[in-house]
C-alpha cells in the first residue's frame, strides 16, 4: 500500500506521455521533434516551482527555526537540479535539427543553465557542512538570495541577447497538443510531489539515526538505536 | 544606531589597520591582477584595436578573479583566532560586524580595481574616457555589489570546512546579471553611449545593489550566529 502511491504516479506520468507520443499530430514545421516538448516544457515549469518551493522552505526555516523547513528546501531543490538538467539537455537535443545550433546565448536558456550552477552551489554548500543546525542556519539564506537573483538575471540576459521562440498561447495550438501538454505537466507535478515527499522522509530518517548514533550506547540502546 | 553605526566604523578601521600593517592581502591581490593584464596582452595580440574593445570586460574579469583572494580572507583572522563569537558578543548587532567587513572589502576591491585599470589605461592605450561620472558611478555601484555578495558567501563558506575553492564557484554565478551590467556601463562611458541605452543598464545595477544589500542584511543575523 505504501508503494502504491508511486505505482499510480508513474502510470499516470507513463499515461501522459504515451498520449503525448502517439495520440497527440506531430508538429505542423517542426514535426516528430515537436514532442519532445511534452517533457521539456512540463519539466521547466515543475523546476520553477521546485525552486519556489526551496525559497519558501527557506523563508520558511528562517521564520519558524524547524528543521522540516529546512528539509523541505533541500529536498526541493535537489528534485529541481534534476528537473533543470533534464529540460537543458532536452532543450539542446530540440535546438539541434530545429535551430540548427546546440546552444545559444538566449535569456531563457541562459536564465535556467545559471539557475542549475547556482542551485548545484547551494547543494554543494550544504554537503560541505557537518552539523545539522549549522547547515540550516547557512543555506537558508543562500536559498533566498538566489531566487531572488532569478528574475534579475532573466531580464538582464533578456536585454543582452535574445532569440527563444515565443511561447505559443493556446489559442494558436491543436486541442490535442494543449491537452496533452497540460497533462504532462499536471504528471510531471506529481512526479515532483512524490520525489520531494520521498526525499523528505528519507531525510528525517537519516537526521533520526544521526541523533541515534549521537547519544551515548546506554541510551540508544533504549530507543532501540542498535538495530 | 549610534552604537550600531561606531561598531561597524570599529571592525572597518580594526581591519584596514591590520592590512595596513601586514599589507599582505592587497599587495598580493594587486600584483596578481597586474599579471593577468598582462597575460590578457599576450593572449589577445598586441593590437591596441581589440584591446580597447575588449578593456571593459578584462577589467572586471580582472577585477573578479583577483578579488577572490581578498575576499575568501575576510573572515579567516577571526574564524582561525576562534574570536567571531566574542566580536558577535561584544558588537552592538551581527548585522553592524558584517557592515564593518562589508566596507572594507569594498575599500579593498575599489584599490585592486583603481590600479588594474591605470595598468591597463596605460597598457592597452585606452582612449580617455568620454563620461567620466558614468565610468565612477559605474565602478562605484559595481564594487558595492561584489562587496555585499562577496562578503556574504565569504561568511557562509567562514562556517564550513571547504574554504578556498568553493568562493568563485558559489559567487561568481550569482554576480552574471552584475557582470553584464557594469560591463556595458563602462563600455559606455569609455567609448561613449551613441544611443543611450545605458540608463537602463545603470538602472538594473543599482536594482541589483539595492535588492541584495536588503536581503543579505536581512538574513545574516541567523547566518553569523550559525
Amino acid at each position: 500500500m505504501k508503494y502504491g502511491i508511486i505505482l499510480v504516479v508513474i502510470g499516470f506520468f507513463v499515461l501522459a506521455q504515451a498520449r503525448g507520443l502517439f495520440f497527440t499530430p506531430p508538429d505542423q514545421l517542426m514535426g516528430e521533434v515537436q514532442r519532445l516538448m511534452y517533457i521539456h516544457v512540463p519539466a521547466a515549469w515543475n523546476a520553477f516551482i521546485a525552486f519556489f518551493i526551496t525559497f519558501v522552505g527557506s523563508i520558511g526555516y528562517l521564520w519558524r527555526k524547524t528543521p522540516v523547513w529546512d528539509r523541505l528546501a533541500a529536498s526541493s531543490a535537489e528534485v529541481g537540479v534534476v528537473l533543470t538538467a533534464m529540460t537543458v539537455c532536452l532543450g539542446a537535443i530540440w535546438g539541434r535539427p530545429t535551430w540548427g545550433v546546440w546552444w545559444t546565448w538566449d535569456a531563457r536558456l541562459t536564465t535556467t543553465a545559471i539557475l542549475l550552477f547556482l542551485y548545484l552551489g547551494f547543494l554543494a554548500i550544504r554537503a560541505f557542512i557537518d552539523d545539522r543546525r549549522t547547515r540550516a542556519r547557512v543555506s537558508a539564506p543562500i536559498g533566498i538570495l538566489i531566487f531572488l537573483n532569478v528574475p534579475i538575471v532573466y531580464f538582464s540576459v533578456k536585454w543582452w541577447r535574445t532569440l527563444h521562440q515565443v511561447q505559443s498561447s493556446p489559442s494558436t495550438m491543436d486541442l490535442g497538443m494543449v491537452t496533452s501538454l497540460r497533462l504532462n505537466a499536471l504528471a510531471l507535478l506529481a512526479v515532483l510531489v512524490t520525489f520531494l515527499y520521498w526525499r523528505m522522509r528519507l531525510e528525517r530518517r537519516r537526521q533520526e539515526r544521526e541523533e541515534q548514533l549521537a547519544m551515548p550506547p546506554a541510551i540508544a540502546d533504549s530507543t532501540g538505536g542498535g538495530r | 544606531m549610534m552604537r550600531f553605526v561606531r561598531c561597524a566604523i570599529a571592525v572597518c578601521r580594526k581591519d584596514l589597520l591590520t592590512e595596513a600593517r601586514q599589507r599582505e592581502t592587497v599587495s598580493t591581490v594587486c600584483f596578481f591582477g597586474l599579471v593577468v593584464v598582462l597575460l590578457f596582452g599576450f593572449a589577445v595580440g598586441s593590437d591596441t584595436t581589440w584591446l580597447t574593445r575588449l578593456a571593459p570586460g578584462l577589467l572586471w574579469l580582472t577585477v573578479l578573479l583577483s578579488v577572490v583572494v581578498a575576499l575568501e580572507r575576510s573572515f579567516q583572522a577571526e574564524a582561525e583566532e576562534g574570536c567571531m563569537d566574542r566580536l558577535i558578543l561584544y558588537s552592538a548587532s551581527h548585522r553592524a560586524v558584517f557592515l564593518g567587513k562589508c566596507v572594507t572589502n569594498c575599500c579593498v576591491i575599489g584599490t585592486v580595481q583603481l590600479i588594474v585599470g591605470l595598468a591597463m589605461s596605460i597598457l592597452y592605450d585606452l582612449p580617455t574616457p568620454q563620461q567620466p561620472g558614468l565610468l565612477i558611478a559605474a565602478l562605484l555601484l559595481g564594487d558595492v555589489g561584489i562587496a555585499v555578495l562577496g562578503t556574504f558567501y565569504s561568511a557562509v563558506l567562514s562556517k564550513t570546512r571547504a574554504r578556498h575553492v568553493m568562493l568563485p564557484l558559489l559567487l561568481f554565478p550569482m554576480l552574471i546579471p552584475l557582470l553584464v551590467c557594469v560591463v556595458t556601463t563602462t563600455q559606455a562611458a569609455l567609448l561613449g553611449d551613441l544611443f543611450g541605452e545605458t540608463t537602463v543598464w545603470l538602472r538594473l545595477l543599482i536594482l541589483f545593489d539595492a535588492i541584495f544589500v536588503a536581503a543579505v542584511f536581512w538574513t545574516i543575523d541567523p547566518l553569523m550566529e550559525a
